[in-house]
């Protein structure tokens, strides 16, 4: 165990080690500035680590893996320190970042004192409240990503997934390629907001650029796709195969059963709007159900703070006040990737090399590693526009709304 | 529940690490949360809750959620999807008196 009050210094301390956070450990590094990036992880990389599809900009394989393991080493090569297992649990202006270690045999110090703090905590998921949730073998799909693409053990044999999106069908999908049958992926029950099959329909809208390459770019149209007719033609269809795993589009869950864990799911029909049709109940049975209700920014420390917090449903919940160059209303204080709005990791690794401008800026490191933020805050705007898709279309309204409130509030809590 | 041959990713190192759950031996990859091995070798559940007396299991996946915690050598509890193993280790849903 560490010794009390052991505590070290530092420019920068970056809690979270994903994307964003090892992209500005990097540069700040690089410039000069003396770095420690803290994750409770075992390893480095955040859910980068655990992404794995076809990249639908070059139909090549996103292996998260090794995008992490080169992100992890690019800012060691930097300078940047890094200490995996453990838990930043409080921040205390001027800035400490007090810190345990939860297995109880990793010694390090009990608190970093830091002139500067980026907040890089990424996201957690939406949880999806439905009979028989607890049960050993219903878990979150970020879970079954996970255990089938880091650590390599099958969720389940025969698996349901419940609620459609762009990282379930993702995972769905990396789950089948790991020899996981996916027996089915249905609607949540319908008492979940927004899980009418229209709903859900026009939702998916925008992956359709993710299905396999010899489907989804015929010249910049997707009409070939049936989700797309099916959206053109505003009815829902039954059942769509995606790789050839059922997308039961007009079917919900309505339990999940199982006495000592997770043994089968209740089903049943609906109307367009969501309405459970009587009679059309049925059983399936699965070891395991993996819930997806979207993703919520994780802003937990920045919470106990003086700082102002704005809803934005296009960013995915709660997120910090803060400008488009990434600082809060905190001096010192600083945010990037998922804690700020759910996007892919392409643009939080934007937002790491953005934010490490202003760091480094008000810091006054190194001018020659400096560089122009604004200009850095135009091209994320700009790269939103053109990213393959998003977890929500309307993502840089919510940043918009976000930029208003900042230049409101005069950068100030 | 071990993937094994996957079509993209590489193989990962083999099983190395000794330790209980319960009682009964296990082996570990290195490095790897004790929750994954268990799973890999069909234990799904790890504790159950303390005023309904349900099983629990891995939900959230990312250390989250806290429904994975298990007792470590009787001392500590960690969250199991988060914590790998190190050689010898005991784990156990419950903690036993003295």
């Amino acid at each position: 165990m560490s010794a009390e009050e052991t505590t070290e210094d530092f420019d920068l301390v970056v809690i979270g080690g994903g994307p964003a956070g090892l992209t500005a450990a990097r540069d700040v590094a690089a410039a000069g500035g003396r770095v420690m990036v803290v994750d409770e992880n075992h390893a480095m990389g955040g859910k980068l680590r655990g992404q794995l599809h076809e990249d639908p900009a070059d139909s090549s394989w996103w292996k998260g893996w090794e995008l992490a393991e080169q992100a992890e080493k690019d800012a060691v090569d930097a300078g940047a320190q890094m200490m995996t297992d453990v838990v930043a649990w409080g921040l205390e202006p001027g800035w400490t970042v007090r810190l345990t270690y939860p297995a109880g045999r990793t010694g390090g110090p009990s608190q970093l004192t830091s002139r500067a703090v980026l907040v890089a905590t990424g996201a957690v998921e939406r949880p999806m409240p439905v009979a028989g949730w607890t049960l050993p073998g219903a878990m979150t799909i970020g879970a079954a990503q996970v255990l089938t693409n880091i650590h390599r053990v099958k969720p389940g044999h025969r698996v349901l997934v419940v609620g459609m999106d762009v990282l379930s069908l993702t995972i769905a999908r990396a789950m089948q390629l790991a020899g996981v049958d996916v027996v089915g992926i249905v609607l949540p029950p319908t008492t979940v907001e927004g899980s009418s099959p229209r709903a859900t329909l026009s939702r998916l809208a925008p992956m359709a650029k993710l299905a396999p390459a010899r489907y989804m770019r015929l010249g910049g149209h997707f009409l070939g796709w049936p989700w797309v007719q099916a959206l053109a033609s505003r009815l829902v269809p039954r059942t769509l195969r995606m790789w050839g795993m059922p997308l039961q589009l007009r079917t919900s869950l309505v339990v999940i059963q199982g006495t000592d864990q997770v043994t089968g799911a209740a089903l049943v029909n609906v109307t367009a709007d969501g309405t459970p049709i009587p009679g059309s109940e049925r059983e399936v049975a699965v070891d395991a159900v993996c819930l997806a209700n979207g993703l919520i920014p994780l802003n937990e420390l920045l919470a106990t703070l003086d700082c102002s917090f704005l809803r934005s449903p296009d960013l995915g919940g709660t997120v910090p006040v803060h400008s488009d160059t990434l600082r809060t209303q905190l001096d010192g204080m600083y945010v990037a990737g998922n804690t700020i709005g759910i996007e892919s990791a392409k643009i939080a690794e934007k937002q790491g090399a953005l934010v490490a401008l202003s760091i480094i800026d008000d810091l006054g490191l190194s001018s020659r590693r400096g560089g122009d933020a604004a200009g850095a805050a135009l091209d994320l705007v700009g790269a939103r526009r053109t990213m393959e898709f998003q977890f929500d279309a309307n993502v840089q309204r919510g940043h918009d709304d976000v930029q208003r409130a900042w230049e409101k509030s005069g950068g100030r809590a | 529940m071990r993937i094994t041959g996957h079509p993209v990713l590489p193989d990962l190192p083999a099983d190395e690490v000794g330790f209980t759950f319960n009682g009964e031996p296990y082996t570990a990859r290195e490095g790897e949360p004790v929750a994954a091995t268990l799973l890999a070798n069909g234990v799904r559940q790890l504790r159950v809750s303390p005023v309904a007396v349900e099983p629990r299991g891995i939900y959230c996946g990312i250390g989250h959620c806290y429904e994975c915690r298990v007792w470590l050598n009787n001392d500590t509890q960690v969250r199991a999807c988060l914590t790998p193993a190190t050689e010898g280790d005991s784990f156990a849903s419950e903690r036993t008196e003295e």
